[in-house]
């Protein structure tokens, strides 16, 4: 998909929620990362084309989806967070009325089978717990449904099980984006990153690019201010103590393999997209 | 696997139907407006029939009803941005709403009807059935609220408060000044109140049935411009 966005913001009220907004991108799987509050579901909804942006524009595909709702509608499917729904439907009725409407080829209750939805096949929509209900909405923008897919927090709510169907179902798929607040998430599933802070952007790039820097994250075996001090010693003095783990950048790995041999840290492993998320910068 | 737009309104009338519209409150509504029509034709005057039909159904009870239809069919946002992802076409699913909203009335409709044909007030007929049309109309702009509170509100005061005040104003003009009622408040009178006109198109400028033409017309005007309305609107995930 391409993402084509060009100073674009969104106001409510007297505060800007997304402000200054470009890019221009191709990419199959997109992670917008940020903190809460940096903006990410705003972003999502304009690309979704259920919101207008205040000013600028933004294209998916070529086409800026607010303006053409009837294609954004049939293109993009969207799943935003706490899809928790007051309705008196079980989700067997549910899923077998979005199949038959969809005319699933069987693909549709493949994917309900792999994220376990038969586990709460006879229960109501409004008695489902905040996963279920997640693993619901996943499913209803996922099934058969070929164009891209927006998700709101996909890992939120969801157990170890449900959220390894939910990456296998990512990385096969693609033309997914999907926000989060968590870095590792970003790490493990998308090509591009969009690192988002208070609104603007705090960084984009292909995930390529930030692990070819030398940011590492390394887990401490002796105390956090030891191994502080050796790295220091060897050099290095661009350290962010992270409270369980440490953030070191400009350091090689043969450095960092000598300290798991003298057993100061138990292992490391690039921290390219925690380092721009936790500085706010590029470098 | 693009369905029809045919296919898509039946398949999102039946989920608005089948799941919600005809609960045991629907059916216990439709035997209390049943009771009060067959008792006010079988045992008022001719002179007061109009009057307490137009008092009981169009005032009190029909406004319950369609109440309880609408208030089932807008609900908060979250639930229509599912709706839209579940049908992707927001044409469609404004369409079925309009629909679903229209079928709930059937069997009101139809046993009111033959309570009417059977105790010679067959006349019931026709204003009742503009009077779903434009109950039709006022639903389709309270869709653009997306949200039950503001729904509930603007909906008890156009279903309910309006009509019984142009009860009150209607027998006034008639009464007091007992002037024709002018071209722009009779149209407003077609529109609200078509049950109400029936008792008081002798003292309109316009005839009852143009007024039912022209409140038809309104209605089916302020449905398609919601509907323009509705493909256009923000949506807000935060409810």
């Amino acid at each position: 998909m391409r993402i084509e966005a060009y100073d674009l913001g969104k106001r409510f009220g007297n505060i800007w929620a997304l402000r200054n907004v470009t890019l221009n991108f191709e990419g199959n799987v997109v992670a917008i990362l940020g903190p809460n509050g940096s903006g990410k579901t705003t972003f999502l909804t304009i690309l979704a084309g259920i919101r207008y942006p205040t000013e600028g524009y933004v294209k998916v595909n070529g086409f800026e989806p607010y303006r053409d709702r009837f294609k954004a509608v049939r293109y993009i499917s969207f799943m935003f967070e706490k899809p928790r729904l007051p309705l008196n439907v079980k989700v067997k009725d549910l899923i077998e009325l979005i199949l038959e409407e969809r005319e699933d080829d069987g693909e549709g209750r493949e994917l309900a089978e792999k994220l376990n939805i038969h586990e709460f096949y006879n229960e109501k929509l409004y008695a489902l717990s905040s996963g279920q209900a997640q693993i619901l909405g996943l499913w209803v923008s996922l099934a058969c449904h070929k164009g891209l897919v927006i998700i709101d927090e996909p890992f939120a709510h969801l157990d170890f099980q449900r959220a390894k169907a939910l990456v296998d179902i990512i990385e096969r798929r693609g033309e997914i984006i999907f926000s989060t607040h968590v870095p590792e998430e970003a790490e493990a599933l998308a090509d591009y990153v969009i690192i988002l802070r208070n609104g603007k952007v705090q960084w984009a790039g292909l995930r390529s690019e930030l692990f070819s820097r030398n940011a590492y994250r390394i887990y401490p075996l002796v105390k956090k201010h030891k191994v502080i001090e050796t790295l220091r010693q060897m050099g290095y003095g661009n350290i962010i103590d992270l409270g369980l783990e440490i953030l070191v950048y400009g350091c090689s790995e043969e450095d960092l393999t000598k300290l798991i041999s003298k057993k100061i840290i138990s292992g490391f492993r690039m921290g390219g997209i925690k380092y721009a998320y936790v500085l706010g910068k590029e470098d | 696997m693009r369905t029809s737009w045919v296919k898509k309104i039946k398949y999102a009338t039946f989920w608005h139907v089948r799941y919600g519209l005809f609960d045991p409150l629907t059916f216990i509504l439709i035997s209390i407006i049943v009771l009060a029509l067959y008792f006010i034709v079988t045992s008022e005057s001719e002179a007061t029939i109009y009057h307490n039909v137009s008092l009981a159904l169009e005032c009190t009870l029909l406004p319950l009803y369609a109440l309880s239809s609408s208030l089932y069919l807008i609900r908060d946002q979250r639930v229509l941005l599912f709706e839209i992802n579940m049908f992707k076409d927001l044409r469609c699913l404004y369409i079925s709403k309009i629909i679903s909203f229209v079928i709930s009335f059937l069997p009101l409709l139809v046993t009111l009807s033959l309570i009417g044909t059977l105790f010679n007030s067959s006349w019931i007929i026709l204003p009742l059935t503009v009077k779903i049309i434009t109950y039709a109309s006022l639903f389709a702009s309270a869709i653009l609220l997306k949200n039950t509170r503001a729904a509930l509100l603007y909906l008890a005061t156009t279903y309910m408060i309006v009509p019984l005040s142009s009860l009150v104003v209607l027998t006034t003009i008639v009464t007091a000044s007992k002037q024709l009622i002018d071209p722009l408040f009779s149209v407003f009178f077609y529109y609200v109140s078509p049950i109400t006109m029936v008792e008081f198109s002798k003292f309109s400028v316009i005839p009852l049935s143009k007024g039912y033409i022209i409140a038809l017309l309104m209605s089916l005007v302020i449905i398609s411009l919601s509907m323009i309305i509705f493909e256009r609107l923000e949506y807000d995930i935060s409810e």
